[in-house]
């Protein structure tokens, strides 16, 4: 036991929708079949079963579908299950199902995760809404004041964070910018610092190109050090002919690059070539050598 | 502190009681909800986090009512009034006029 990989072998998703007529358990086992489609797996290969946060029969629109339904509604032989809300979060059941699969409780899992909150509201005698008078746990403390929410909690502290150090909606937004998913060119990539920390604090995909081999190695060499490389590469490669086809990168990000290259203006034409419509160049260089400090600029400007 | 504890989450001790507040505070933060989470709710209205008088890091998860949900603001000088619903009394804030 314990030796076993966990990997994720499907992913299937059911109709979305706020007016929804299809019971949530059919829904339910709309995405498992895609799943197991996409898994090239059959029902029968499933021993595992688990979701987060469990059926809640105090609040069915959140959490109409238990682990218990799926199983026998699709007749599971299961050697392992489990549906619980004392988790940190939604995506605890695919942690808990990787573990129970690599110390071997059970082979192929299924992970769900149903809510019917919106189609729920417009049949609350099938689905009660949640009293603000019966419920326990953290929830007795918000609930009953319609901080129903994560967003109601989270917005809180936002708030007072924008209030006491005057961030505003715009910097909020620009956040958003570099999101996990996003794939960035980091042009000029050196040693790959920036690189690291981009993947590292957002998650996202970041390709380095850098003109010079033993700074491409050397990245690479600490990519995998850090455990980034499954996110991060770097590859040898002229700024002024990126390797790259048109349109293919949420952001470009430079840093004391551009100062060295005489052709500023092809240079610029490329980072546009391969920037997606709507992408974003960031940049900081020095961009005035006429006096004695030098002018730093940085900034972030977007391709239309 | 609050919610109560039979152990006190700082020093671990088990000498805890439930103690009388002061019914006065200050906005901490707030957000405006303009979601109706159940049919009926009247929205928008202030959800807030409101520390309390005399007791340092004590906070309570609550709504402001009785004013228009845009004039709320920060560290703004609130005090309670309880809203009785089947029995159960809610604790509500309201500006200090």
């Amino acid at each position: 036991m314990g030796n076993r990989e966990a990997y994720i072998s499907g992913i299937g998703q059911s109709e979305v929708g706020v007016r929804l007529a299809r019971h949530p358990l059919l829904l339910t086992l709309d995405a498992i079949n895609e799943a197991l489609a996409d898994a090239g797996l059959t029902i029968e290969q499933i021993d595992g079963v688990f979701t987060y946060p469990g059926k809640m029969s105090s609040f069915l629109g959140f959490s109409p579908v238990s682990s218990d339904d799926v199983i026998e509604a699709l007749g599971i032989k299961s050697k392992w299950h489990l549906g619980g809300g004392e988790q940190p979060a939604q995506l605890a059941a695919i942690a808990s199902a990787a573990l129970a699969v690599k110390e071997g409780l059970c082979r192929h899992a299924i992970c769900f995760r149903t809510v019917y909150e919106a189609a729920a509201l417009s049949r609350p005698e099938e689905f009660p809404p949640l009293k603000r008078d019966f419920v326990d746990g953290m929830s007795q403390w918000t609930a009953p004041f319609w901080a129903f929410s994560a967003a109601c909690w989270t917005a809180q502290y936002a708030m007072r964070h924008m209030h006491r150090y005057g961030m505003t909606r715009e910097q909020l937004a620009q956040i958003a910018g570099i999101e996990r998913g996003a794939t960035i060119l980091d042009a000029g990539s050196g040693l790959g610092g920036p690189s690291r920390y981009l993947a590292s604090t957002y998650g996202c995909r970041v390709i380095g190109v850098d003109l010079t081999p033993s700074f491409v190695a050397v990245a690479q060499l600490l990519a995998q050090r850090t455990g980034l490389n499954t996110l991060v590469s770097y590859q040898i490669g002229d700024l002024l002919a990126l390797p790259f086809p048109d349109s293919c990168f949420d952001a470009v990000w430079t840093q004391h690059v551009v100062m060295n290259i005489p052709d500023r203006e092809r240079v610029y034409r490329e980072f546009r070539r391969v920037l997606k419509p709507g992408g974003k160049l960031a940049f900081y260089d020095v961009l005035a050598t006429d006096c004695q400090s030098g002018t730093a600029l940085s900034g972030a400007v977007g391709r239309e | 502190m609050h919610p109560p504890k039979p152990v006190c989450r700082h020093c671990h001790s088990e000498n805890v009681a439930p103690a009388a507040v002061a019914g006065t505070g200050a906005i901490e933060t707030y957000t405006i909800n303009y979601r109706a989470w159940v049919p009926g709710l009247q929205v928008p209205l202030v959800i807030a986090r409101v520390r309390l008088d005399g007791v340092p890091g004590v906070y309570l998860t609550t709504n402001i009512v009785n004013c228009p949900v845009e004039e709320v603001r920060f560290d703004q000088k609130v005090r309670v009034t309880f809203e009785e619903q089947d029995g159960i009394f809610y604790p509500l804030f309201e500006r200090v006029t």
